[in-house]
């Protein structure tokens, strides 16, 4: 019996670990011995069967997002004739002396 | 014998480049930063490095191919510097808490968590690019470049100088947020 949970606590996986070897699966990214814990892991638990069948979807759906998205679904932020002025006339004040070029605060 | 441009010349160069690449440039920064200001400071940091590194354009490339590896190369680097800030600002307690909800401390499926509770996962394209946009900025840059430009993760490592552990958490967390948005989507 101390052998059983011994074996449990060495080669078993919590949902947490074994979802994150599933991303690492995704990716072809597994040692032998992951794939055997993993496989070990999703035989028993359904719930984490159901995540690994999701991630799978999720990870398809994005590389389709990936491969449909048009380069007209711009961003609603626009770069202006102002904006490029702008830049121009800091190339022309600030680049001779290779100074810094002054910069906008950061979006939050 | 030709001779090195001026300076005024090379302004000139720059400010047609400005007119006729800008807009794309910001459009290529943004679509990957998701911010109008960064994007901008990047637009123009990519102008002025270009200024300073005119002599080494051998126009083997278009103007514009070089401009977009130099604005590549100033994003990346902003991701880089993200990524060697303390955790907390790379893994943001709240989105760690929120893309863990439907586990337990002991790491374990909550089977009291709402989220657990629902089998559908909305996969409309709508609500994927919604639940992409609340991602932390790091782990937005992870997916996309893993799963939407198909980078290889070693790549994504060493150009963000992060371990692979490193980077298997960012993207275990980011897929774990995306799964429970999508799910909350599912039944909206």
């Amino acid at each position: 019996m101390k052998q059983l949970i011994q074996f449990m606590q060495r080669y078993t996986l919590s949902c947490e670990k074994a979802t994150l070897l599933m991303e690492m699966a995704n990716a072809q990214q597994l040692a032998p011995w992951q794939k055997l814990q993993l496989a070990f892991h999703k035989g028993m638990c359904n719930m984490c069967t159901d995540y690994h069948k999701d991630s799978i979807r999720i990870d398809d759906e994005l590389s389709s997002l990936a491969r449909s998205k048009k380069p007209s679904q711009s961003p609603r932020h626009e770069w202006t004739d102002k904006d490029k002025e702008a830049l121009i006339q800091q190339i022309n004040d600030n680049a001779c002396d290779h100074g810094p070029i002054k910069n906008h605060p950061t979006d939050i | 014998m030709s001779t090195a441009p001026s300076d005024h010349a090379i302004d000139k160069v720059l400010n047609q480049w400005v007119r006729d690449y800008s807009e794309d440039l910001f459009h290529v920064a943004l679509s990957q930063t998701r911010q109008a200001d960064l994007s901008r400071d990047l637009v123009q940091a990519c102008f002025l490095s270009a200024y300073k590194g005119y002599d080494g354009f051998r126009q083997e490339s278009t103007a514009k191919t070089w401009l977009i590896s130099i604005l590549n190369r100033g994003i990346l680097d902003h991701y880089r510097e993200l990524s060697r800030k303390p955790s907390s600002q790379h893994m943001p307690q709240a989105a760690v808490d929120k893309a863990l909800s439907s586990l337990t401390d002991m790491g374990a499926w909550d089977m009291n968590a709402e989220v657990n509770q629902r089998k559908t996962l909305s996969l409309d394209h709508g609500h994927l690019e919604e639940c992409m946009s609340q991602l932390p900025d790091l782990w937005h840059f992870a997916i996309t470049e893993r799963l939407l430009k198909e980078r290889k993760s070693s790549e994504i490592c060493q150009e963000l100088g992060i371990t692979a552990s490193n980077y298997w958490q960012i993207i275990h967390r980011a897929k774990m947020a995306l799964r429970n948005c999508l799910k909350q989507q599912g039944i909206q």
